[in-house]
This record gives C-alpha cells, structure tokens and sequence, in this order.
C-alpha cells in the first residue's frame, strides 16, 4: 500500500506538465509498476492503473494478456463415454481480460458496435476461426464456450472492476491477476468515452514473467528439454542412491 | 503453503502434495508395489494436467526404483543379463509410448486415454486383489493365486520363438523376444501413464518367463531405472511436462512414506490390508469412471495452441 502513495506525486506531476499543451477531452495513465514477478511463492498479484482525465466523459481501463491461438473443444457422447469430436480453432484469443469503468456494467454510455471495435468488456471480445466454420448456430455456441471457459479459469473476470476517482479528475483502477496467469506483454489501455464515442485512448505495457528459479527452470527446460530432462534424471538417481545408503546405514 | 509450479505454470497447494506422496509411499513399503497407479490419478484429481502428473510421475519413479534396486543388487537379487535385454524392449518401448503420447495431446485425447488406461488398469487389479484377498481371508489358507498357477508350464510358441539366449543366473533358455516384449510393453505402459509397471512385469515374469521367484522383483526393478531414466528424459524433451518442483516434493514423500511403510508393515495384517488397498484401487477407479460417464458441466473445454 505504501509504495502506491509515494508513486502519486510523480504521477500527478507528469501528468499535469503533460496536459495542458493537449487537446480539451485527454486521458493518461500510469502504473505503480510495470513489471508483475512470478517467484515460487507466487500466489497472484494486484495491479494498479493511476490515471488523470481532463473533460467530460466515462474513464474505461482494459487489461489485456497476450494473444494466442485457442482450440475448442466439444465433447460428445461415445458409447457411454464423454469424448472430445469437435473442435474449432480460433485466432489471436486475449490470454487474460480484464477491465474496469466508472459506471455500472449494465448502463449503456456507447453503442454495441463501438464496444466490439474497441473490445471493451466481454461482450466486446468476438473471436473469428482460423477456417471457415459453415455453421453460424455452430460457431456462436463454441465462442460463448470460449468465454465461458475462459471465465471459469478466472482469466476472464465476469464482473467488471470499479474506477475510484480520487479527486476531481484524477483515478485509480485496481486489477488482480490470479496465480494462473498468463505470462507475456500485456496491454493496458484508458479509454476516455463521451456521448457514445471514444474521444481519447492511451496505452501502456506491462511485463508479466516468472523470475528467479522458477524463471530459470522454465527457461531451461523449454529451450533445451533433453539437457533439463536429463538433469533432472541424474537428480532422481542421485536421491534414490542417498537414500538408500541412508536405509543400509541406520537400519 | 501455496508454491508455484514453473512447468505446470500454476500453483498447488505443496502440503496435501507431500501428504499425498507420503501416503503412497507408505503403500509401498507395506506392499513393495511402485505407487504410480496410485499418485497420477491422485494429482489428476487435484487439478494437475494429466499431462504434468504423467511426465513428473516418471522422474519420481527413477528415484524409488534406484532405491530399491540397490537394495536388490547388493543381496545378489538381480538378473543383470535379463535385466539388461528386458531394458531393451522397455528403452524401445518408451519411445514409442512418447511418440503415441505426444500424437494424442494434438489430437486431443490424451486425457481420455489416460482415464480409460488407467480404469482398465485399476479395475482389473483391483478386482484380482479383491477376488484373491477375500478368498484368503474367508478360506483362512495361506495359498494364494500365485502358488496354483506356478505349475504351469511355457506354452510351447515361445519355445518356438528364435534368437534363444541362455540366462545363467535364472537358470532359463529363452528366445530374447519375450523378456525383450515384456520390457517393450512394460516401456509403452509407464510412459504413457507414468507407472512403473511393476504389477504386470513382475507375474509376466513369473508366469510366462518362468523365473525364479527371488530373482523377479529385483529385475524388474533394475530394468524399471533405465526405462523410466528414458521416458523422463524424451517427455522433458518431446512434451515439456517434466516439473521438477513438483517432482521434488513427490520423491521426498516417497522416500518418507517408503521407510514409515516398511515399518508399519510388521504390524499390519497381510489379506486384511490387501482388502483395504483392493477397495482402495476400485474407489479410485470409480472416480475415473464417474468423470468419464457422467455429463460434464461444460462440454467444452479449451486449450492453447
């Protein structure tokens, strides 16, 4: 907590040497940190967009994971069996959304149209397959499947995270990532929405990325899985050698 | 504690992880079975890939196999001439299993054929213990299955069967094709479903090799080292499910559990605690069946490309 305060004078102070050579409507964020370190104790991690507004309008902030191929999935009956037939496989699918606004979900400040081309909340995210799927019917109920899914992960979050206005223009949007979050380059973007458009957009980076050991190992054993296989091997033997000289000796 | 597994990218909960291994290391220093067909279906249950729990199962299953079989080298329990041609088959065997896996993870069914491997594998088992155990403990005899079925003679086809080798220390001359099949299908089974395999090798090689009884158990063992040593390393390399955090905690359980097992054994009762592994073994495959039979609650699942 202490470390998010001593960020807002810098923030204010960045911001606000910013503003005033810009246009009437602006937005612009900042975070605490770009940078969320996945170490063994890894449990998940908060984090915090600061932002100022200038004029009038509704603040969005989305947080997006990197982009990804998906397959889904459907499972048919098989002789009794629940088995995995059909699957479609969709494009460039977010590997983490999450966003946040200053009004309640269900109030509609921006056209449908609008939301889909900015892709803001879930309704917003419409995911094409890599070939064509024939079947309209087909393709709708395996792109609610994804979402759905991708909710019951928690990489979705179902409900929209809340903007708390600090003082007249300046804001703060809290987002928490679950310890099953993606690793990658993720995008946060502000939106600044007035009378159904989008009237000013900035976006930021953040790194998400196992550090330590955990990093080391994964970097390991993906670049070079024989070499990481055999260590791992050679460890196994090891312990099985240790113990059981340990078991002759004590026993 | 909540630790976070690198490879599985997620993290797990390490305490109920070690009871877990613990406990089935426990079952196998009372039984001196592996415990692999019991650990996977465990951590599948907890959330684990499938894929995760097969592949770091394998790494925990050279370390209790190393174990063992210098125990079984040191008092001379060891076959190396059959050990060596069993590891043969089984090396073969490994890759083809890494291969079939690596096959069915893209076309989707490897969990399936996990599942339905293991409910195969569980059911029968189980059943057999039941069946043999209940028996025992109704009828009051020592003789078990075992003991009726030692008369039986080698069929005459694998007599029949070429490139015979003699095996001086099992007393055998044996075509090399069958240890060497034995080996091969031991292989297939524990990579795909990170088992040692103990538990068909060992009255395969009783029953149809004809080795002497106080030889088997090391040789199995001896050949289970280098076949699992295999399969870990082509699963690290092939399908990148090899977690050594989590394989860490797996193998320092088993080598807790394994030593607390050998001295609980003295004070358990042998067909009454058979009975209980038996129901054991039915329960967990009954759980696999009710996940594969019962409609789930989303039919669609996804997965990255």
């Amino acid at each position: 907590m202490r470390k998010r305060f001593w960020m807002l004078p810098l923030i204010i102070g960045v911001v606000c040497f910013a503003l005033p050579s810009l246009a009437n409507e602006v937005i612009t964020i900042d975070l605490a940190s770009d940078h969320v370190n996945i170490s063994t104790g890894f449990t998940g991690s908060d984090v915090s967009v600061f932002g100022i507004k200038k004029g009038h309008g509704n603040v969005v902030v989305t947080l997006e994971g990197p982009r990804k191929d998906n397959v889904v999935r459907r499972k048919d009956r098989v002789l009794g069996a629940w088995v995995n037939s059909t699957w479609i496989n969709f494009e460039n699918v977010l590997t983490y959304y999450d966003y946040a606004m200053n009004v309640p979900e269900d109030k509609n400040f921006m056209a449908k149209a609008q939301r889909k081309d900015n892709a803001i909340g879930q309704a917003g995210l419409v995911y094409s397959p890599k070939s064509r799927v024939r079947d309209e019917e087909v393709l709708k109920s395996f792109q609610e499947a994804l979402i759905r899914n991708k909710q019951a992960q928690n990489l979705y979050p179902e409900k929209p995270q809340s903007i708390v206005f600090l003082s007249d223009g300046f804001f703060r949007a809290d987002f928490h990532l679950p310890s099953n979050v993606p690793r990658g380059e993720y995008k946060i973007r502000a939106l600044l929405v007035s009378g159904g458009d989008v009237v000013s957009e900035v976006s930021h980076t953040m790194t998400v990325g196992q550090v330590g050991f955990s990093a080391g190992v994964n970097k390991f054993a993906d670049k070079n899985g024989f070499n990481y296989g055999f260590l791992c091997v050679l460890f196994a033997l090891f312990v099985g050698w240790f113990s059981n000289v340990l078991v002759q000796r004590y026993s | 504690m909540q630790i976070y597994l690198p490879i599985a990218e997620m993290a797990v909960e390490s305490n109920s992880i070690f009871i877990l291994s613990v406990f089935v290391g426990v079952i196998s220093g009372i039984f001196g079975v592996g415990g692999g067909f019991l650990t996977t279906p465990f951590m599948i249950f907890m959330g684990i890939p499938p894929t995760v729990a097969v592949g770091t199962q394998s790494v925990q299953l050279v370390a209790s196999s190393m174990a063992g079989s210098l125990g079984h080298l040191r008092r001379g329990n060891v076959d190396l001439k059959m050990g060596g041609v069993m590891m043969l088959g089984g090396m073969a065997g490994s890759i083809l299993g890494i291969l079939i896996f690596k096959l069915l993870k893209y076309l989707g069914q490897i969990d399936l054929t996990i599942s339905l491997l293991y409910i195969v594998l569980l059911g029968s088992v189980g059943l057999l213990m039941l069946a043999e155990s209940t028996m025992n403990f109704f009828a009051g005899q020592k003789t078990s299955m075992s003991k009726q079925f030692n008369n039986t003679g080698l069929s005459p086809w694998i007599h029949a069967l070429p490139y015979k080798m003699r095996f001086p220390r099992s007393k055998l001359y044996i075509s090399a094709l069958v240890p060497g099949g034995l080996g091969f299908l031991g292989g297939l089974l524990s990579s795909i479903l990170g088992i040692g395999g103990g538990f068909f090798l060992v009255p395969a090689m009783i029953y149809i090799l004809g080795m002497p009884a106080l030889l088997v158990a090391g040789t199995a063992l001896f050949q289970v080292v280098f076949t699992t040593s295999l399969g870990a390393i082509l699963h690290a390399g092939f399908n990148n499910n090899v977690d050594i955090v989590l394989g860490c905690i797996l193998i320092l359980g088993a080598v807790v559990g394994a030593q607390l097992g050998v001295f609980f054994a003295r004070f358990v009762r042998g067909s009454y605690a058979r009975i209980v592994l038996a129901l054991l073994i039915l329960s967990v495959c009954g759980r696999l069946c009710f996940d594969l039979f019962v409609e789930p609650q989303d039919l669609f699942s996804t997965v990255w490309w």
